[in-house]
């Protein structure tokens, strides 16, 4: 293959066992408290994708789970390197879906808010057979606008009500998350990622827009 | 500590399928999530699930505290602490204080539990509605269509039959205002620690293959009448080691004549309440010979 070998065979954990269970247990805290920033360290990608996302996806994908990729996630790839599918399936072994119903992980970006409508939110009997979101903030359109969204959060997690405020993010993904909560106990988990950072916002929060002057 | 198994026992697929569950557990706080339960070096029943959840959370980094019914010295804490000691090479400890992980049959430790603490419990059934209704299918459907009235028409008839609620543990809670949960088999006396805990706690049941978790900061309301309110367990006795009145005694008979005493369930709390005590003593030694 024309494409430079190195990026690709040199983004997985040097040591798998340790470095997926640390992830994850700042993945739990930040499931368990969500809509903190927590920083997941520096790691080679084999794309333009950021970081803490690669690291997620290495600590919670196998073989087991079907991956779906949103158009714009596909489009950001670097032609000079290899596709984040081919890395995907060389290091987690998980299958890449092309409907999106069908995946347990979607890859999006901050131009997709209009995609998680297609998402698997589970059934009633068994509301955890839903996908996660993983989102990149530093990928899509409105990534590099200035655009961000001022959230106000509560819910299980939270002791207080809290602000958040996610970079990149459209004023559309507002209404999208709040329908997205009313489904509850259905409905999506998200992951904010943006370099080596990442914020969760499960189904169960409650959010508010919150009005920004200045600043 | 033992080669020839991976790191805390599981291997990394199992310990994988594991995690996804559990972050879909404290998404859906209460709700019971199925997972691929594996086969652990013991029977079921012996705290399986349990273990299972802290092969899958535990770190190097980790200190990890294991008690049943609130003791740190008994069977079932003593042989699952030497098998992370043997298969992790993770620090262990009695100290309520200094562990990150707590796994626990039937109690919480009485010291409040920290932010940052994880509690992992040992269920033996998860379903607080099996005993009403047998069927998986339908306890499901029920679940789904939050139809939870049966539970309360189970705590009336003991009202009328005994003239208050005689259930004592497993009493069962509605979490976040969705789910009815077993909070598996600790006293009701507990059930209020559940509460806004600063603590995530995580519930594997390894027989039944279920695992349920209650996030942080996370209402959960026992289920109870206006006119006949949720009440712990309370004693007249204190504890005849250390003398501590708010904790939860077990009753040890201590003779052919019925006589009784009562003792702290949770060992870590009564030792340090005596060695308080002791080291209030030896303070105020000293001072009594002080003139004036």
């Amino acid at each position: 293959m024309a494409f430079a070998a190195e990026g690709l065979y040199q983004s997985g954990f040097e040591n798998p066992v340790e470095q997926s269970q640390q992830c994850y247990r700042y993945l739990l805290e930040g499931f368990s408290r969500p809509g903190r920033w927590a920083s997941l360290g520096a790691i080679n990608t084999p794309t333009s994708i950021s970081s803490s996302l690669w690291t997620i996806l290495l600590t919670l994908c196998d073989v087991e789970t079907p991956v779906w990729l949103s158009p714009a996630m596909i489009a950001a790839d670097d032609p000079e390197r290899h596709p984040l599918t081919t890395a995907i399936k060389f290091y987690t072994a998980s299958p890449i879906v092309e409907i999106a119903s069908q995946a347990q992980f979607a890859l999006l970006t901050s131009a997709d808010a209009d995609l998680l409508k297609g998402l698997a939110i589970g059934t009633p009997e068994y509301p955890d057979r839903s996908a996660t979101c993983l989102v990149d903030l530093s990928l899509g359109t409105a990534a590099n606008t200035g655009a961000m969204l001022h959230l106000a959060c509560s819910g299980p997690g939270f002791a207080d009500i809290r602000t958040v405020s996610l970079p990149g993010l459209s004023s559309a993904w507002l209404p999208a998350m709040q329908e997205n909560r009313q489904l509850f106990p259905l409905g999506l988990d998200f992951i904010f990622c943006r370099q080596e950072e990442f914020l969760v916002i499960p189904r169960s929060t409650s959010l508010e827009a919150v009005k920004c002057t200045s600043q | 500590m033992e080669t020839g198994y991976n790191f805390a026992y599981l291997d990394e697929q199992s310990k994988r399928m594991i995690r996804r569950c559990l972050l879909k557990a404290v998404a859906i706080p209460g709700y019971q999530v199925p997972f691929g339960g594996r086969e652990m070096p013991m029977p079921y029943g012996w705290g399986t699930g349990g273990m299972q959840v802290t092969a899958a959370l535990i770190g190097k980094e980790d200190y990890l505290k294991v008690i049943d019914q609130g003791a740190d010295d008994t069977t079932n804490a003593v042989s699952i602490r030497a098998f992370f000691e043997n298969v992790a090479g993770v620090k262990t400890t009695t100290r309520t204080t200094e562990a990150t992980l707590i796994q626990t049959r039937h109690r919480i430790p009485e010291i409040p539990v920290k932010a940052g603490q994880i509690l992992v419990f040992q269920v033996p059934i998860p379903e607080p509605l099996r005993f009403i209704e047998p069927r998986e299918t339908e306890t499901r459907t029920m679940h789904a269509l939050s139809e939870y009235g049966i539970m309360h028409v189970k705590l009336y008839e003991d009202i009328a039959r005994y003239g208050h609620v005689a259930t004592t543990y497993a009493y069962p809670v509605k979490v976040n205002g969705r789910y009815v949960m077993d909070p598996s088999p600790i006293p009701k006396f507990d059930n209020p620690k559940l509460h806004q805990s600063p603590a995530l706690m995580v519930f594997g049941a390894g027989r039944e293959k279920r695992l349920y978790a209650i996030p942080p900061y996370t209402d959960v309301e026992s289920l109870d009448f206006e006119d006949f309110p949720f009440e712990p367990q309370r004693w007249e006795g204190c504890c005849a080691l250390c003398g501590a009145t708010g904790s939860f005694l077990d009753e040890i008979i201590i003779d052919d004549r019925g006589r009784r005493r009562y003792q702290c369930s949770d060992t870590d709390y009564c030792l340090q309440q005596q060695n308080r005590e002791t080291s209030e003593k030896v303070e105020h030694t000293p001072s009594q010979g002080d003139p004036g």
